[in-house]
C-alpha cells in the first residue's frame, strides 16, 4: 500500500499517476515487484494472478484511490444488461458478444476477442490495464459528483475509506460514491445506446 | 447483559448468510448490528437498511479480512465506531477451489488467510473488545469433514477454523465468552448460485438430504442466534451440523 493520501473528492490525479498506483496495486497483490507489473500482460497467464487475485486487487484500489470499483465481473453485467443469450451461448462468446466486448474493453487486442472463448478464456485476457480503465471511469464519475453537502451545502466533504463515502464534516451528512457497477452500466448504455439493443433483440432467441 | 444492550458485528453480512443472521439476531433488538463487508456497497447498505425497518440500529463498514493490516484496520475501525462488542459472527468466506493436488501454494495459503486466519485473528480482536460473557460464532462448512470436489482448500481451512474455535472457547472460558461454530452443507445463497452446475448439485444434494431440500440461509442463522443466546451459555467450543440430515445419509 502506498503511503500517499487517497485522493479527496476535491483532487485529481494523472492518468499516468493512476496507472501506476494500479500498477503497484497488482504487484502488492501478487507479491511481485512493480518493475515485473506490464501493464498489458494478462494478470492470469502472465503474472500468475489466480481468482481470488482479482477480489484482492480491487479491494486495494478502493483504498488507495478511495473510489467504489464494480463489483460484478464483465459478462454477468454485460448479461444483464442485454438479456440471456446475447454475449454468451452455452457458455461461449457469441459473435454478438465479440462486438460488445471490443469496445467495452477496448484495452484488450480486438484479434483477442473471438467466438467461442469461455469466461476463464476472457478473464485470462484481463490485464492492469484493464483496471486501470475501470479506476479511471471511478475517478471521473467521482470527480463529477457535487461538491457541496447535499443536506447543509458546506464545502467539506471528505473521504470515508472505511465506507467508501464522502462525510460532511459540518453536518456529518453522508455521501456514497458513485457506484461502480452503476457507472459501468451507464457507460454501457453511453457506448451502445439504442444500436445494440435493437440488435440485441434480433439476437436473442425466443422469449429471452 | 440485555440482549437490548448488545452491539453485534458479523462479517460477511452484506448477502446471503451473513445478511440472513444479521436480521435473525435484530429479533433480539440489539443496540448496533454493524455489516462488515468487502466490496458489495450496495448489499451492504440495503442490509443496513433492512435492519432500520427493523428498529435496529446498524451501520456498514468495508474491509479485506484476508489480509492482518488490513484486518487490523478494520477493527480499529469497529473500536472507534462502535466501542466494544457483545456478539462477533465471523462469517466471512472467500476460496479457491481446485483438486488438492493442483493447488497452488499461494491459493492455498490465501485460503487459509481468508478463512482460517481471519477466524483466529478476527476472534482475538473481538474478544479484547467484550466484556465478560460475549458470544463468538464461527461458520464452517461440511467440507471441513468431507470431501466435496474441488473443496480441499476451503475443507481444510473450515477444518482449522473448526479446530480454532475449540482452544479458544477453553482459552477464552474464564471471561465467559463462549466461542463456537455452525456448520452447513449445501445452502441456496447469492455465491451458491453462481456455481455453474448450481441447479444439478441442489437436486443432487436434495434428493440426499433427509428432508428433501437444500439448506436455506434461515437454517443457520437460527443456529447462530441459539449460539449467540443465553440458552447457549453453556454450550463451548461446539461445531453444530445444520444440514438437514444431508451429512447422517451419506
Amino acid at each position: 500500500m502506498s503511503d500517499r493520501p487517497p485522493p479527496t473528492a476535491a483532487s485529481t490525479l494523472s492518468e499516468e499517476d493512476v496507472r501506476q498506483r494500479v500498477r503497484r496495486a497488482v504487484a502488492d497483490a501478487l507479491d511481485l515487484e512493480l518493475e515485473e507489473v506490464d501493464p498489458c500482460a494478462s494478470l492470469v497467464d502472465e503474472l500468475g494472478a489466480e481468482s481470488l487475485d482479482f477480489l484482492d486487487i480491487t479491494f486495494r484500489l478502493e483504498d488507495e484511490l478511495a473510489i467504489r470499483m464494480p463489483r460484478l465481473d464483465v459478462l454477468y453485467r454485460l448479461e444483464n444488461h442485454f438479456g440471456p443469450g446475447v454475449v454468451l451461448v452455452d457458455r461461449r462468446l457469441t459473435e454478438h458478444g465479440v462486438v460488445i466486448l471490443r469496445r467495452a474493453m477496448p484495452e484488450i487486442p480486438a484479434e483477442a476477442l473471438r467466438p467461442g472463448l469461455t469466461p476463464l478464456d476472457i478473464a485470462g485476457l484481463v490485464s492492469t490495464e484493464t483496471f486501470v480503465r475501470v479506476a479511471l471511469q471511478m475517478l471521473t464519475a467521482k470527480a463529477a459528483m457535487p461538491r457541496a453537502c447535499p443536506q447543509c451545502a458546506a464545502l467539506d466533504l471528505r473521504d470515508a475509506k472505511s465506507t467508501r463515502e464522502l462525510v460532511c464534516d459540518a453536518c456529518g451528512a453522508r455521501v456514497p460514491l458513485p457506484d461502480g457497477d452503476e457507472v459501468l452500466l451507464a457507460a454501457l448504455e453511453e457506448t451502445f445506446g439504442d444500436e445494440l439493443a435493437a440488435s440485441a433483440e434480433d439476437t436473442a432467441p425466443a422469449g429471452a | 447483559m440485555q440482549p437490548t444492550e448488545r452491539i453485534v458485528l458479523i462479517t460477511g453480512a452484506s448477502r446471503g448468510i451473513g445478511r440472513a443472521i444479521a436480521l435473525r439476531l435484530a429479533r433480539e433488538r440489539p443496540a448496533h448490528v454493524v455489516v462488515g463487508y468487502c466490496m458489495d456497497h450496495a448489499a451492504a447498505a440495503e442490509t443496513v437498511a433492512a435492519l432500520g425497518q427493523l428498529g435496529v440500529e446498524a451501520s456498514a463498514l468495508a474491509g479485506d479480512l484476508g489480509r492482518e493490516d488490513s484486518l487490523n484496520t478494520f477493527f480499529d475501525q469497529v473500536a472507534a465506531h462502535v466501542g466494544r462488542l457483545d456478539v462477533f459472527v465471523s462469517n466471512a468466506a472467500r476460496a479457491a477451489f481446485g483438486p488438492a493436488t493442483e493447488l497452488s501454494s499461494r491459493s492455498w495459503g490465501r485460503t487459509l488467510d481468508l478463512n482460517a486466519t481471519a477466524f483466529l485473528l478476527g476472534a482475538r480482536r473481538a474478544a479484547a473488545l467484550m466484556p465478560d460473557g460475549g458470544r463468538i460464532v464461527g461458520v464452517s462448512s461440511l467440507g471441513a469433514d468431507f470431501c466435496p470436489p474441488g473443496y480441499a482448500a476451503l475443507g481444510a481451512a473450515k477444518a482449522a477454523l473448526e479446530s480454532l474455535a475449540r482452544y479458544l472457547a477453553v482459552e477464552l472460558a474464564p471471561r465467559a465468552i463462549n466461542v463456537n461454530v455452525v456448520s452447513g452443507g449445501l445452502v441456496d445463497t447469492p455465491s451458491s448460485r453462481r456455481h455453474p452446475d448450481f441447479e444439478r448439485l441442489a437436486t443432487e444434494v436434495a434428493s440426499r438430504t433427509p428432508e428433501g431440500r437444500i439448506g436455506q440461509v434461515d437454517d443457520l442463522a437460527g443456529v447462530v442466534a441459539f449460539l449467540c443466546g443465553p440458552d447457549a451459555a453453556w454450550v463451548r467450543g461446539q461445531t453444530v451440523i445444520a444440514d438437514g440430515g444431508y451429512s447422517l445419509a451419506l
